[in-house]
């Protein structure tokens, strides 16, 4: 049966290891916390349908990439392709949050000749009392490198779904603006199965792209 | 307990949203089939419910919990699934649904216009979709514990659904079976044998209990596993942890001093990093071990598990003992089962020692090996099945990384628990033995530092002692025993120009009419020998060659790698030595996995993503019987047709049609026969014993030295 969907985007999850970068994916395409999941190692793949506007879905592939440092061989392979991404840290480890600034470097650095949307998130916020990280100062970091920022928790299921459906829109915006546009040969976005002429895809190949790093 | 039955049904309808329940399920698919449940709770009224998800992205492990939720389930999380089909002549029926290949199955022959699902509670705990959950948390064992308690309480309820189960599971045996007897692989196939028993064990051993016949050994465990209860003795040997000769007492006194020598290790922790170091590596460690293999009863439940505390401080221990590789995610996946078979930290960190002497290089964060692993496992696909391997290509898939995860751990995630350990045991026995020379090293090279070449160079010996034979004979000395040739194959790199005698003279011709009789049904092709390469690579590419005394080549592995893999075709493979960087059976391994999806892959048009995550959803799910099989089949094509890089080679198979491939060679000969390691490989050699054929044939362990990663 064919999917009905707009337009398809590939978002990449980074940050440090056990920040529960699968848990809030996990949480987000199969509706359910895992207590206990197997340490990513390379990258795992997801994919689900979110509804920006009634009648309009975008199918996301979300690649869940490993956080240790000795997996960047494989997981610098997938910024290419990606158009929007998630940059989280775990708000009861301050590492966590000072690699951020790292993780945009070493994102902006194989991404070209391309761009990332990205979105800042603050993950495991269900752990008030563990906090190490203020959420002023993630927003004023999150400011300065132009992202959005979020607070999430994947256990109590807070803002998952906020989480990658603002992004999603915000790329969708973009794309609609021509900021963004389809490429051969770059899988970041791809026109879907348009039931209805809501969209055509004209729309999408004028204008030129900007840096979100 | 009540016997539940419950019906789902599954409508199509046109992508148009469902609101029925959905919230209660708690579903955030978007939906296109309309599920409604019907609950049977014995006698009492059947209940519907309905949702929807994308049969495109839902998983048998999303059904399940979707289902749990809907019934509320939770504790009762051992339950069948089945779904209503619809056979040729119209009758409809209920057939099992326990994997994702049956989800897949079930959209597509569904009965109705929407399929129909029955969910029967089962009091089995290791049903396969009992395995299928494997544990989301370890309450969940629990509460499976507190079932069976509930299931002594009524055993007639429970009968049924346990009949129903057995039926299905015999069903799917019988199955296997046929599609066993349709493959035509000839007469090469041995059928399975039973696990290595204890008093079989015996026999290997003389009667001062020392191991005689180690190769011998290796091809019974190819051929049939391990007993359970032998592990903890067999994997010793099958991990190197024991130099050649040890008498019975001589090995309790050496892993009594290793055991000494580990407990020493770890009382000097602090000795060797920080305190702030080790907090940080133990930290990283215990993250993981909290998470590894937790639905196995030996790991799971409390977190203050003494035997999650010996896996914590075993690769605490190895992290700081080693501190080139220190700890990297995914050895806790290594060392897991080895703890679990060997019940003892200090035992399993010795056999880890084992085996990181060869699996080091995959965590090496320059991902050198890796890459040389991916540039094979590529070639293979491209040499066996072009097909598939276009179809990948022309959905940017084709870099193979969704194998990742399989070539770093060496599969041990994509089987069950119990499936891994006979895969890995079966794994480890298609290698070589590689004894260590005095002992196994317990304590790695120390960090490399700018100022200490010398050291480095220092590191560099010790770890080629390691990885290859030791050589322990006169370098020319001919080779006289199994062992020996192994030894003068790994010497191939050694400055002293030691070189096996060279193959030409008994190259079988694989383009022989003997060998055109594809082995393996379609796709799978056999191994003929293509067109010839550009000289530049045969040239580049140096085979181990016995007896010639000219100086020895080193070769660089991965420049050669990237001339083959950039011709459209390959027409020939990396000998056993290299290919796999250790492990060639590994790769057929991955070959098979892949085989047995191309058809759903190409036939679904899944993209790159698609397939990836199909991938991800068959962790712990790979039907290990098939996949061995084949995987061993393959091999045994691949060694049989010799397609193997060779200088010379390709002359020499037009001029002499030899088959070695229809002479059985005895179990000691099926190594020394090989023809690339030595002349011994004449037909007449092979004749003294036929219990194992060629397609038992083990290669030697890589002899090739200089990738930087070792």
């Amino acid at each position: 049966m064919e999917t009905i969907w707009l337009y398809q985007f590939r978002l990449i999850v980074i940050g440090d290891s056990t920040v529960g970068k699968s848990c809030l994916i996990r949480r987000f395409t199969e509706g359910r916390f895992a207590q206990v999941s197997d340490p990513t190692v390379g990258v795992d793949f997801f994919s689900r349908l979110v509804e920006i506007e009634p009648g309009k879905r975008i199918k996301l592939q979300i690649w869940d990439t490993a956080g240790q440092e000795r997996f960047r061989s494989i997981t610098r392979a997938y910024y290419r392709n990606s158009v929007g991404g998630l940059l989280l840290f775990d708000i009861t480890n301050r590492r966590s949050f000072q690699n951020v600034h790292n993780w945009l470097e070493e994102a902006q650095s194989h991404v070209q000749p391309h761009s990332i949307v990205f979105l800042l998130v603050g993950h495991k916020c269900d752990l008030e009392a563990q906090r190490q990280v203020t959420q002023q100062e993630a927003e004023k970091l999150a400011g300065a490198y132009g992202m959005r920022y979020v607070e999430t928790s994947a256990r109590d299921a807070i803002n998952v779904e906020k989480a990658f459906v603002d992004l999603t829109r915000d790329i969708f915006e973009l794309v609609r603006s021509g900021d963004i546009k389809i490429q051969d040969g770059w899988e970041g976005v791809k026109s879907g199965f348009v039931p209805n002429t809501v969209h055509s895809s004209e729309e999408v190949t004028k204008g030129g792209r900007q840096c979100f790093c | 307990m009540v016997f539940y039955q419950y019906s789902t049904d599954i409508s199509p309808h046109g992508g148009q949203q469902t609101s029925n329940n959905t919230s209660e399920t708690n579903v955030i698919l978007n939906s296109y089939f309309d599920y409604t449940f019907q609950k049977c709770d014995g006698m009492l009224p059947v209940e519907f419910r309905s949702f929807a998800v994308d049969p495109q992205i839902t998983s048998l492990e999303v059904l399940q919990h979707i289902l749990i939720r809907a019934f509320d389930l939770n504790g009762k999380r051992n339950f069948g699934i089945s779904y209503l089909s619809r056979d040729r002549s119209g009758t409809e029926m209920y057939m099992s649904l326990l994997s994702d290949w049956d989800l897949d199955v079930a959209f597509v022959s569904a009965a109705k216009p929407y399929l129909q699902l029955k969910m029967d509670i089962k009091p089995s705990e290791d049903s396969p979709v009992m395995e299928d959950w494997d544990i989301i948390s370890p309450k969940d064992v629990i509460s499976s514990e507190q079932l069976l308690a509930e299931r002594t309480r009524s055993l007639a309820s429970a009968a049924l659904p346990f009949t129903q189960s057995l039926l299905s599971q015999v069903g799917r045996t019988l199955s296997r079976v046929q599609q066993a007897f349709s493959w035509s692989y000839g007469e090469e196939i041995k059928p399975f044998k039973p696990p290595l028993s204890d008093a079989e064990f015996h026999s290997y051993l003389n009667g001062q209990g020392q191991l005689t016949r180690p190769e011998d050994l290796r091809l019974r465990i190819y051929h049939g596993g391990v007993e359970p209860s032998l592990r903890k003795v067999v994997w010793r040997y099958l991990l190197n942890v024991y130099p050649d000769g040890l008498s019975g007492q001589e090995r309790m006194d050496y892993m009594k001093r290793k055991t000494r020598e580990y407990d020493q290790l770890k009382r000097e922790w602090t000795a060797r990093v920080s305190n702030e170091d080790l907090e940080f590596i133990r930290g990283n460690v215990l993250k993981d071990v909290l998470r590894t293999d937790r639905a196995h009863p030996y790991y799971a439940g409390s977190e203050d598990s003494p035997h999650l505390t010996a896996l914590t401080d075993l690769l605490t221990t190895f992290a700081i003992t080693h501190p080139q590789i220190s700890y990297c995610q995914g050895m806790s996946d290594i060392a897991s089962p080895i703890l679990a078979v060997m019940d003892n930290e200090a035992h399993a960190f010795i056999c880890f020692c084992g085996i990181m002497k060869r699996l080091e290089g995959n965590f090496r964060p320059d991902g050198q090996l890796m890459s040389i692993k991916f540039q094979h496992l590529k070639l293979l696909l491209q040499y066996s099945d072009p097909e598939f391997y276009s179809y990948l290509v022309s959905r940017g898939a084709d870099d193979l990384f969704f194998c990742y995860r399989w070539l770093l751990l060496e599969l041990k995630r994509e089987f069950a628990f119990e499936d891994a350990l006979r895969m890995l045991e079966v794994t480890w026995s298609s290698l070589p033995p590689d004894p260590p020379e005095t002992e196994v090293e317990l304590l790695g090279a120390p960090l490399e530092t700018d100022d200490t070449m010398a050291c480095i160079e220092k590191n560099k010996t010790v770890r080629k002692r390691h990885m290859l034979r030791p050589s322990r004979e006169e370098p020319d000395a001919l080779p006289r025993t199994v062992p020996q040739v192994l030894t003068s194959s790994a010497h191939l790199h050694n400055s002293t120009g030691v070189t096996l005698p060279t193959t030409s003279t008994v190259k079988t011709s694989v383009a022989s009419p003997s060998h055109s009789r594809s082995l393996l049904s379609s796709p799978i092709l056999s191994f003929g020998r293509g067109p010839t390469l550009p000289s530049s690579r045969s040239s580049s590419n140096i085979l181990p060659s016995p007896g010639n005394k000219s100086p020895s080549t080193t070769v660089n592995m991965s420049s050669s790698v990237k001339l083959e893999s950039t011709s459209s075709k390959p027409c020939s493979l990396p000998p056993p030595q290299e290919f796999g960087k250790g492990n060639p059976f590994m790769l057929f391994l991955c070959l098979s996995i892949l085989l047995e999806h191309r058809d759903h892959i190409i036939k679904n048009s899944l993209d790159y993503n698609e397939l990836a995550m199909h991938f991800d959803r068959l962790v712990r799910r790979h039907n290990l019987s098939r996949v061995l099989q084949r995987a061993k089949a393959l091999f045994a094509d691949y060694l049989q047709s010799e397609v193997w890089d060779s200088e010379e080679g390709d002359e020499v198979s037009s001029d002499s049609p030899t088959t070695t491939t229809a002479a059985p060679l005895s179990p000691s000969s099926t190594i020394s026969a090989r023809p690339i390691y030595s002349p011994l490989a004449s037909p007449q050699s092979s004749t003294q014993n036929s219990t194992y054929n060629l397609s038992t044939t083990i290669p030697s362990p890589t002899a090739h030295v200089s990738s930087p990663t070792f």
